[in-house]
């Protein structure tokens, strides 16, 4: 999600997300398949950059996806800000 | 070696879209289109594995719970079947005259034993696929264990516990009969999903 979240607005490609978030595509895949489950990515055919290579499936982030993934930021960098000792 | 590398990682990737379900096989033309773009030849090797294996994952993920049910349930009741037959077979093979088993029925009874062992194995391992193959070799075997068993008895019209073997062969090709439709229900059990729809949302 924090991937995704970097850049909302962008197609993003599977092996691209594999390489940046270092995790394998039997890791990377159901994930993504879980997300676009949840209704949190939105998924379609976009043709290569490069010509003569096959379209790629790009995913992005759906609004709903989007603020999943700020409140999950929230979560985890809320804990780190607040002070030792003090209750939620 | 680069060349065979990428041909084994669109291979690998052509049978994750075959074992991949069919709700999610976009998935897999989207991993296999991917492979195309990765141009180090080891990595497209690595992420045509990973593939491969979110394909198995997914396909066992969507198994349905009662087909695996079934499934194992034969698997198990052929073993104990299997098991049982081989406790008595070894008891009676001391002193099979006194259990009033000759060889010929002892030699039945092993192969009932091994039919319905291999038929649990292939079940186990190959799914119905396996069990119906299996079943029809047993069932082949058992004919020409029948055929063999008439030949005896013209030949020799007096052999003692003719009966008795004919009636092991008749049980032999009951167990495998119920054996194969066991395998085919279990194969055409996906056709049936919509009963399952039916009955849940009545």
């Amino acid at each position: 999600l924090r991937a995704f979240a970097a850049r909302p607005e962008d197609w993003r490609y599977g092996y691209d997300l594999s390489r940046e978030t270092a995790l394998r595509s039997g890791t990377l895949y159901p994930l993504l398949m879980r997300l676009a489950d949840q209704g949190l990515l939105e998924a379609e055919w976009r043709p290569a950059a490069e010509p003569g290579r096959p379209p790629r499936h790009a995913y992005r982030l759906t609004g709903l996806g989007v603020r999943a993934a700020r409140e999950a930021e929230r979560s985890t960098r809320e804990p780190a800000l607040r002070p030792a000792g003090a209750r939620a | 070696m680069s060349r065979r590398l990428r041909t084994l990682s669109e291979e690998l990737v052509r049978q994750a879209g075959r074992i991949m379900p069919a709700e999610r096989r976009a998935w897999a033309e989207a991993m296999a289109a991917e492979i195309d773009h990765i141009d180090s030849d080891p990595a497209a090797l690595g992420y045509a594995l990973g593939a491969l294996w979110t394909s198995a994952f997914q396909g066992l993920r969507s198994m349905n719970g009662l087909m695996s049910l079934a499934r194992y349930g034969v698997v198990a009741a052929t073993s104990l079947a299997a098991a049982a037959g081989a406790v008595l077979w070894l008891r009676a093979m001391p002193g099979y005259a006194a259990a009033g088993l000759t060889p010929p029925a002892i030699l039945i009874c092993g192969l009932l034993i091994a039919y319905l062992a291999a038929a649990a194995w292939a079940l186990g391992r190959g799914g119905p696929e396996r069990l119906i193959q299996a079943v029809w070799a047993a069932l082949a075997l058992n004919t020409l264990n029948a055929a063999g068993l008439s030949l005896a008895s013209v030949l020799q019209p007096g052999a003692a516990h003719h009966a008795y073997f004919q009636a092991l062969v008749i049980e032999t090709y009951a167990a495998l009969i119920a054996l194969l439709a066991a395998g085919m229900a279990l194969q055409s059990a996906p056709r049936w999903a919509w009963l399952r729809g039916w009955v849940i949302y009545r």
